[in-house]
């Protein structure tokens, strides 16, 4: 195996309406698989050490609050932050329908060009009221209206998939860093 | 009229007037300068009153038809019928049909005096303008043409005269006959002279006489103006009445925007002591908006959010931010801020001093608000929101500090801890009972302030017993609807475990019979119109009990003792180091007459609750209260004496509790303390002329049931018992 000289840190916010599962993803990340009852967060910081693609990486995952009126402790992360999280839970039509009329709005306020990664959760849960459950085409129209890199649907208690979660959130920061570096490059050719 | 002799009269003016326009010949100036000034100023008065009677024709739009259709034609007037007809079209219900249906009455109104006007400016002005100019100026003009002409004639005449005397001088004609002539010449010019002053004279007189009634004609001036402000001062009037009348209907508009606007603002509008937009919810989301704007419409359909309760939520959320203050006010901002830096023990007594410093509407509706989160965080085994979620959740849109656009880092979590106190401790917080559908002004429960616990006591008495009575009274039953149906959960006061000694259980029989609950509700009921404050939902139990006095007053000075007893507990600190004294004096009450006690207990206290509601809240307890007795009702279904539970906790719960210091009153070692044996009859001499606020547990709740009634059985611990039982507890 070869060995890397550095890990890189990549840190990602997890943002999202409230009890959509944000916290629950990053035990489930973290190997936690208790299930406990919900708690509010406020605000809550995980590192994680993993490998992808033969790299080593220390994952930064803000954990923010989805209570809206924590705006100003949770857009502190904004800024460091590489790459945003963004979820839902596909049984719960208000936290779906806040992704367009908050959240994508808070976070493209402050960073224009940080990739975020649409995470459907509760893909376990169906709610009783048809109304209430978000279908694939809906929100894959708002992944195309605000280009959103990538989009995983999962369970927060689903390892597999929530293992997939983040291997996205890494790839999509390697997209983002050769796509600058080629635009760099572009932009010293075109002189 | 073509006699020659007067185309001769003619022809000669003529030539007169040709020659002295060529200025051949001379012109007489029969008027004197007087005059001639005084003719100028006719003239002026004459081009000024035309002018003037033209533009006002032109401004009251003078028209010969009658009033009706004049009304008709005025702008004012079509705009006044569309308005009411607009009126209509919006609905008279409604604030904007409303509006414009006053708008329209106005301006309708407004109309007719405008025409009241106009008629009484061509009457009082117009009129006699115009009569000066049809009349008199032609008369004057008359009389001048007059002069004119015997002014011309008596210029050719002289003329003519001393032509002929000129040829009088003249050698070789007939001197006889041109003598004669210019005699007859002299004559006619005499004549003509005479005549021209006679017209002479009566022009002036009659320029005079214009000149003389110019303050006549100047009259019409300030008629015009005093019309005017009869006019203006009747539209004022109108308006003056219709302006306040909008702007009241406008302000007392229960529809007015409900979010930014101040509360007090929105309390005055709405008729309540607790707003009604704020609460109605249950968990927390986002889709907020339409029923935020529909609140602000003021049309909610509330069961259309009756299954979209986190839109509610949302909306209560969004409603608390957007207050211009917040709930909790910015000036106490700091005290409660405060209250974090203290060590535990004494937070919550700082932070209930706080509170019950905030402003009374504030004060009522952060007490609906907590009192309904309490309700909420029952439940929090289903939907999660366990105090400290509420809290969270709930906190930054209580407090934050002025210009903070958002909750900040410092204040937000600190907020949070202060709710999650406050709403694990509701029932300590605000004993008061609050049923959740009566929000109209007046149904708020006075605030308490008096902090005695017996007056605590009293409240929570009268408060439990028709809840326990009746769980079925369809107030308190719909207050639970969203959140729980957890009436029968005992609202009590819960003892203060780590320094009650005796818990007292009175067990409810399963059989509450029919007339101890209607009894016990009309007692609380009856407190309405007995208390000065009439919407004291909690009441004093003293009618009720007023039947068993009589038995009891043999008791009474063992009563106030107990009472004294029953107050605030002693600190923690001291409770383990000193010797808890027995409680002997209610045990003797008790045995004295055993099933009224529970009255007894209650009965005297309750005048002073009237009295304490005005006082300022005393501070926390002192620590030289060696004693405090808790008594613990519950409605249990199997008669068992020793199922009893602890608010807000369940028995099974305690312990757990118990392991948080901050936590009121569930200290570890609750009952091991506890020595019977050397209570004191009297109550100790140190205590203070003003009972203190009981710590939360201190409360006593007496069963109010009548110990007579058959079915309900009331059971007094005794010493060994009680402590046998807190035990059975606390393990």
């Amino acid at each position: 195996m070869i060995s890397h000289k550095s890990e890189r840190t990549v840190t990602c916010t997890i943002v999202g309406d409230g009890m959509v599962g944000k916290s629950q993803i990053c035990k489930t990340f973290i190997g936690d698989l208790t299930i406990e009852d919900y708690e509010a967060t406020v605000t809550n910081e995980h590192s994680v050490l993993t490998q992808f693609m033969g790299d080593r990486y220390t994952l930064r995952i803000v954990d923010s609050s989805g209570q809206h009126d924590y705006k100003d402790i949770r857009t502190l992360s904004y800024k460091k932050s590489e790459v945003f999280i963004l979820c839902f839970n596909l049984s719960d039509r208000d936290s779906f329908e806040s992704i367009e009329t908050f959240w994508i709005p808070e976070i493209r306020k402050l960073c224009k060009k940080t990739p975020v990664i649409l995470v459907a959760t509760g893909k376990d849960i169906q709610d009783n009221d048809e109304n209430n459950n978000v279908s694939k085409e809906e929100y894959l129209s708002v992944m195309d209206k605000y280009g959103i890199d990538a989009y995983v649907e999962c369970s927060s208690y689903n390892k597999e998939e929530v293992n997939e979660v983040f291997e996205d959130v890494l790839l999509s920061v390697i997209k983002s860093k050769k796509k600058r570096l080629s635009n760099i490059f572009h932009h010293l050719l075109a002189r | 009229m073509f006699k020659p002799e007067n185309l001769r009269k003619n022809f000669m003016r003529a030539k007169q007037l040709a020659d002295q326009n060529l200025g051949r010949t001379e012109k007489t100036e029969v008027l004197s300068e007087d005059l001639q000034s005084v003719e100028k100023r006719v003239d002026q008065v004459k081009d000024v009153s035309t002018r003037t009677t033209k533009k006002i024709e032109a401004w009251v739009k003078t028209s010969s038809s009658e009033y009706e259709k004049r009304l008709k034609k005025m702008p004012e007037t079509s705009l006044a019928i569309s308005m009411i007809e607009s009126a209509g079209v919006l609905g008279n219900e409604t604030l904007m049909g409303n509006l414009y249906q006053m708008c329209g009455e106005c301006q309708s109104n407004l109309a007719s005096h405008l025409l009241n006007h106009d008629i009484s400016v061509e009457k009082a002005v117009l009129q006699p303008m115009q009569e000066i100019l049809d009349v008199e100026i032609p008369a004057i003009n008359k009389f001048k043409k007059n002069l004119t002409k015997t002014t011309l004639d008596m210029d050719s005449l002289k003329t003519r005269w001393h032509q002929a005397v000129k040829q009088t001088q003249v050698s070789g004609t007939n001197m006889q006959q041109a003598a004669n002539k210019a005699d007859t010449m002299k004559e006619h010019y005499e004549d003509s002279c005479a005549r021209m002053e006679q017209a002479r004279d009566q022009l002036t007189t009659e320029m005079y006489n214009f000149i003389a009634r110019e303050p006549e004609h100047s009259q019409k001036l300030l008629s015009l103006l005093e019309i005017q402000q009869a006019y203006h001062k009747k539209a004022l009037d109108e308006l003056d009445k219709t302006i306040p009348k909008m702007r009241d209907t406008l302000e007392c508009n229960p529809h007015k925007p409900v979010y930014g606007l101040p509360l007090e603002e929105h309390l005055r509008v709405t008729g309540r002591d607790v707003a009604l937009g704020l609460f109605r919810i249950a968990g927390m989301a986002s889709r907020v908006k339409k029923l935020k704007t529909s609140f602000d419409a003021g049309v909610v359909d509330m069961d259309e959010y009756a299954l979209d309760i986190h839109s509610v939520a949302g909306a209560l959320k969004q409603y608390l931010r957007e207050l211009p203050e917040p709930l909790l006010t910015y000036y106490l901002y700091q005290d409660f801020i405060n209250v974090l830096s203290l060590p535990q023990n004494q937070r919550l007594q700082a932070l209930w001093k706080v509170v019950h410093d905030l402003p009374e509407p504030n004060y009522n509706n952060f007490r609906y608000l907590v009192k309904f989160l309490a309700k909420l965080s029952e439940k929090s085994d289903i939907n999660k929101m366990t105090p400290s979620n509420i809290a969270i959740v709930i906190g930054p849109n209580l407090l934050w500090l002025e210009g903070d656009a958002g909750a900040s880092m410092a204040s937000s979590g600190s907020v949070s801890n202060l709710l999650e106190m406050i709403v694990s401790n509701a029932d300590w917080f605000f004993p008061e009972d609050i049923d959740f559908h009566q929000v109209n002004k007046g149904t708020a429960p006075p605030r308490i302030s008096s902090s005695s616990s017996d007056n605590v006591t009293t409240v929570s008495t009268a408060v439990v017993a028709p809840m326990q009575a009746s769980n079925t009274l369809s107030s308190i039953a719909r207050a639970c609807e969203l959140v729980t149906p957890a009436v029968t959960l005992p609202i009590t006061s819960h003892s203060d475990d780590s320094m009650s000694n005796v818990e007292e259980t009175d067990v409810f029989s399963d059989k509450v019979s029919p007339s101890y609950q209607s009894s016990a509700y009309s007692a609380g009921k009856s407190s309405h119109s007995s208390d000065k404050s009439p919407e004291v939902e909690f009441g004093t139990m003293a009618s009720f009990c007023s039947s068993n006095t009589s038995r009891l007053s043999d008791n009474y000075d063992m009563l106030d003792q107990e009472e004294a007893l029953g107050g605030a507990p002693p600190p923690q600190e001291e409770d383990t180091s000193k010797p808890r004294p027995n409680s002997q004096p209610i045990q003797k009450s008790e045995s004295a007459s055993n099933l009224h006690a529970p009255l007894a207990e209650v009965e005297p206290t309750s005048p002073r609750s009237h009295r304490k509601h005005k006082l300022k809240p005393a501070p926390p307890p002192p620590p030289e209260r060696p004693y405090s007795i808790a008594v613990t009702a519950s409605y249990s279904k199997a008669n068992n004496p020793a199922q009893f539970q602890t608010w807000p906790r369940q028995a099974v719960s305690e312990s757990n509790d118990e392991k948080s210091t901050e936590k009121p009153g569930h200290p570890p070692n609750r009952a091991s303390t506890i020595s019977y044996g050397d209570r004191p009859v009297a109550p100790p001499p140190d205590r203070p002329s003003k009972p203190p606020p009981a710590a939360p547990s201190h409360q006593r709740s007496a069963s109010t049931g009548s110990a007579n009634n058959a079915g309900l059985s009331v059971t007094m611990e005794q010493n060994g018992q009680g402590e046998n039982k807190t035990e059975t507890i606390s393990s």
